[in-house]
């Protein structure tokens, strides 16, 4: 297990090397100057746009400045922000708890609320609750986070003035953008649960647990729900995976001070350093929750932890194998 | 809903028939269909143009004269969502036409061949998929700058990764089937094989994911333009029209309504369709 999960980070590796390489090279391209941008509404000097180049290090050759820039990274160095000359690194440490936060919010919610709504619905499956509950998450499944957010903010913020409309002054700033974030997760999940359910519902092992006389409570969630659980969590962590880079839409209507919104703010600046860095920050920790999703498949079903036990012992029989066929 | 066709199951006649048989596809459809052409038919149907200034209807509530109310500087908000309809579903249909072609592509070969090509393929991808897809496509975006047909490349990109991917476990189950040896055992060409055999199996599995990818990518460029990166004002695309709603949110909250509603309506109407072809396509899945 150990072993596998060393394999995987170390997989994570050259994936991210090519990110950095792939987005030095896509930013190089960018229409638009930064220095020109930086110093546009001070009508600069050529001596000046000379020397703040030099200073960022523009004048450099390409394939240099990728060099340097790779270099850097390799002690954990984003370079500095050209707008604010504040190292990135450190910002994005600073910012990255916003994003994680939301996302984390948002997914204990879908976790929370989406999943019990799924089996209420799988066990009252043709009645008036399932019926209704499907209509709503198949209309929330398709709400556009960010209109979402603008509506919370009409009816929360500006009718009935009970929650702040921006920026993170204490917990209830967290209510809206957690909701925004995560209704259209949360369909999905609950729809997730309830076809889940309703196959393991059908299933032999569920009839003998009926026959030997379960309560339906235990029948629900200690047999079925555990056995329905895989495509679950598959939903639940491709859908954090997408909060965390979805919040960025989210963190721009609420100005939350996450890496969304900083990065965002970067682009329309052509602020390069803060534009690679949030991307390959976010790319690294997207990186790292899929892999922790994959763990947690191990967990949940026995069987795949076994898988990995397998693939273990048979990568050990053919090391020991090769020696003897050389 | 049992469709009495007797085409073949699977077969496009027979999701033809059954999407005719569905009601909720059909109001999905219907939507879809209907409001397309009204979006084409704005100015010959209504009497204000989607960019006629009325200085003295700004931020106009909606009233009789104005159903859906007027925007910062008296446009008609009701003319403006309804000719910006052709957008957002334009957007979504070509982006997701283009990314599935080259995900279809890309995963055919990878599949098809396999070895080196497959894992180079695969291992590209593998870096596309190493970031939430909307934040690929903000990264996009923001190289190619602003525009429709931009907006277009950069939804579309996003896509190409999940399409080759599935379209590659689809070859990869195709190309071990039976019918396949048969085919090759009577001596077909390997050409004949991949093109009349292999690709339509193994492509009929992808049309509900394109349909689907339809309501994404479209939802995915009203985000784009939303943030500024995408269809930019004064084109009425509904997210850009929200971007700037946004502003006026605290004074005219009516402005956020209705091109926000339409996003979702018509998100909402691809994916009836797209639940409605996978029913069609997988009886084991109706109940």
């Amino acid at each position: 297990m150990l072993k596998y999960v060393g394999k995987r980070l170390l997989q994570i590796i050259p994936v991210l090397i090519i990110v950095a390489i792939l987005i030095f090279v896509l930013m190089y391209f960018v229409p638009g100057d930064p220095v020109q941008i930086m110093l546009g509404d001070y009508h600069a000097t050529e001596e000046q746009i000379q020397a703040t180049r030099a200073r960022l290090g523009l004048d450099k050759p390409f394939l240099v400045q990728l060099w340097d820039y790779l270099v850097g990274l390799t002690r954990l160095d984003f370079g500095a922000s050209y707008i604010y000359n504040i190292n990135v690194g450190q910002e994005l440490m600073h910012r990255f708890p916003y994003t994680l936060r939301l996302a984390l919010y948002s997914l204990v919610f879908v976790v929370v609320v989406g999943i019990p709504l799924g089996v209420l619905c799988a066990v009252q499956a043709g009645k008036t609750v399932d019926r209704v509950l499907m209509v709503v998450t198949l209309v929330l499944n398709s709400m556009p986070a960010f209109w979402l957010g603008l509506l919370l903010i009409i009816l929360f913020a500006v009718k009935l003035n009970w929650l702040p409309t921006s920026g993170i002054h204490g917990w209830t700033s967290w209510i809206m953008p957690t909701i925004a974030t995560s209704v259209g997760a949360l369909a999905g999940v609950c729809r997730q649960t309830r076809s889940s359910m309703l196959e393991v519902i059908r299933s032999d092992f569920v009839v003998t647990a009926r026959s030997k006389g379960l309560s339906e409570r235990k029948i629900t969630y200690g047999h079925a729900l555990p056995n329905a659980l895989i495509p679950i969590i598959t939903v639940c962590g491709t859908r954090f995976g997408a909060m965390l880079g979805g919040s960025t839409v989210i963190e721009a209507i609420y100005t939350v001070p996450g890496i969304g919104q900083y990065m965002v703010n970067a682009i329309n600046s052509r602020d390069y350093p803060v534009v690679r860095g949030s991307i390959l920050y976010i790319a690294f920790s997207f990186s790292i929750i899929m892999l922790v999703v994959d763990l947690v498949y191990a967990f949940v079903d026995p069987r795949i932890r076994a898988q990995y036990v397998k693939v273990k012992k048979k990568a050990e029989s053919e090391e020991e194998k090769t020696p003897e066929a050389a | 809903m049992k469709s009495r066709a007797s085409d073949k199951p699977g077969s496009l006649a027979y999701v033809g028939k059954y999407l005719l048989h569905s009601p909720s596809a059909m109001v999905g459809l219907c939507f879809l269909v209907g409001i397309m052409i009204l979006s084409f038919l704005t100015p010959f149907i209504f009497k204000y143009g989607f960019r006629e200034l009325n200085i003295r209807a700004q931020y106009s509530t909606p009233t009789l004269e104005h159903p859906f109310g007027c925007d910062e500087v008296g446009r008609d908000i009701m003319v403006r969502v309804l000719y910006g309809a052709k957008y957002t579903i334009s957007i979504g249909i070509f982006a997701t036409a283009g990314g599935g072609l080259m995900g279809v592509i890309l995963g055919a070969i990878a599949g098809y061949r396999g070895g080196l090509v497959d894992s180079f393929i695969m291992r590209f991808l593998d870096v596309f998929q190493s970031f939430p897809a909307i934040l690929l496509a903000i990264a996009i975006a923001a190289v190619l700058g602003p525009g429709y047909w931009k907006v277009i490349l950069a939804c579309g990109i996003t896509g190409i990764p999940g399409y080759a991917r599935m379209m590659r476990a689809n070859i990869l189950t195709v190309r071990g089937s039976e019918y396949i040896e048969a085919a090759k055992s009577i001596g077909c060409k390997e050409s004949r094989v991949v093109v009349k055999h292999v690709i339509p199996n193994a492509f009929s599995p992808m049309i509900v994911s394109l349909a689907m990818g339809v309501a994404n990518a479209g939802l995915a460029a009203s985000s784009l333009s939303f943030l500024g990166f995408g269809v930019v004002p004064p084109t009425p695309e509904w997210g850009s029209m929200l971007s700037t709603a946004r502003t006026y949110i605290l004074e005219h909250p009516h402005m956020v309504i209705f091109p926000g509603l339409f996003i979702m309506l018509t998100v909402l109407s691809f994916n009836l369709v797209g639940d409605a072809i996978r029913d069609a396509l997988d009886p084991k899945l109706r109940d």
